[in-house]
């Protein structure tokens, strides 16, 4: 009997290890295992049917974190509104302390200088007095997205969440986009405190960067696990 | 039966693989040279549409003795209809895509 090769005995435990690897939720796991085993092995070509198998392997463990469904539970749900409930607060921020300010509701404005740098509004006065309406509509139309993304979570329509906090996410880069040309045409950059060193500025721009970016990913993987043919639901 | 919701466009060229010859059945190897779609990829697809009641699968004893029976697969008249109606939408071919072009 012709001795394997090494390739081949390779490819072979690969495969094996894909079939133990299928979900046991998988209906006919068994069928499917057997089905990869006897693909690779109808491959003639050695170098072939490693790369069969390979694929086997990495389809076998999708499979298997398919199976975890551990991003479309109510925890990773929950999570998620917190979390865009503070994106949508945060595109609320300027706009309510820039409201307070010039209706002269001085009142709410200090509350709200809490939660700004240094404790105090009125470095920013000067921003607030030229960050034009239109940047603030942009801000405004990005967090009403998100509320509604939230609110769709709690819904069979959760896959939606996705498209509609990925558009909030471009509206607030825009707003972003424009209240920096604004502020560089102002000379105002210095009063937002942008300075410092880059590790500095990393950490500034988790929430408005990083912490979107996560979320955006998490809402993909639930609207993948939803939009996939046969996917449970 | 679950839902039957979206497709990716990997599904669709498969669809569109298997649609080319309706009734005949194919091997997995076959279905993924044709359509450039590697086995990582392609064996969840082939799950799922089976899941979801839109592809046949079956056992073909081997022309070889002593080689063991390979597994075949082909679209049920639902899958048909599916796969007509998704593919209408896009134009989507089976044929294999260039090197990196896959996702």
């Amino acid at each position: 009997m012709k001795e394997l090769s090494l390739t081949r005995r390779l490819a072979d435990g690969l495969v094996r290890h894909a079939g133990r690897m299928l979900p046991a939720c998988r209906r006919e796991k068994q069928e499917w295992a057997e089905a990869m085993r006897q693909e690779t092995d109808s491959i003639s070509d050695d170098r072939q049917a490693l790369g069969w198998a390979l694929g086997c392997v990495f389809a076998s463990y999708a499979e298997r974190i398919e199976a975890m469904n551990f991003v479309d539970t109510a925890f990773v749900r929950g999570v998620l509104v917190f979390f865009i409930v503070l994106e949508a607060w945060s595109n609320f921020f300027a706009t309510i302390a820039t409201i307070s300010y010039r209706s002269g509701h001085l009142g709410v404005i200090r509350v709200m200088s809490g939660m700004m740098p240094g404790d105090d509004y009125r470095p920013f006065i000067p921003l607030m007095n030229t960050i034009p309406w239109w940047d603030h509509a942009l801000w405004v139309s990005a967090a009403l997205l998100y509320f509604v993304a939230a609110a769709l979570l709690f819904t069979r329509r959760r896959a939606m969440a996705f498209p509609l906090f990925t558009a909030g996410f471009g509206l607030a880069i825009a707003g972003e986009i424009g209240s920096w040309i604004v502020m560089s045409e102002a000379g105002l950059h210095p009063v937002v405190g942008r300075g410092g060193s880059v590790i500095g500025r990393i950490i500034q721009d988790i929430p408005e960067i990083y912490l979107p970016l996560g979320i955006i990913f998490v809402l993909w993987l639930i609207r993948r696990r939803r939009t996939t043919p046969g996917a449970p639901v | 039966m679950p839902r039957i919701p979206n497709t990716s466009r990997q599904t669709l060229q498969l669809l569109a693989a298997l649609l080319e010859t309706p009734t005949a059945w194919r091997h997995g190897y076959d279905l993924s040279k044709q359509t450039g779609l590697k086995s990582g990829t392609l064996y969840p697809v082939l799950m799922r549409l089976k899941d979801g009641g839109l592809l046949d699968a079956d056992w073909e004893e081997s022309d070889q003795p002593g080689r063991p029976p390979r597994h075949i697969y082909r679209l049920t008249p639902t899958g048909i209809q599916f796969a007509r109606k998704h593919l209408a939408k896009k134009s989507v071919t089976p044929v294999a895509m260039p090197l990196g072009a896959q996702a």
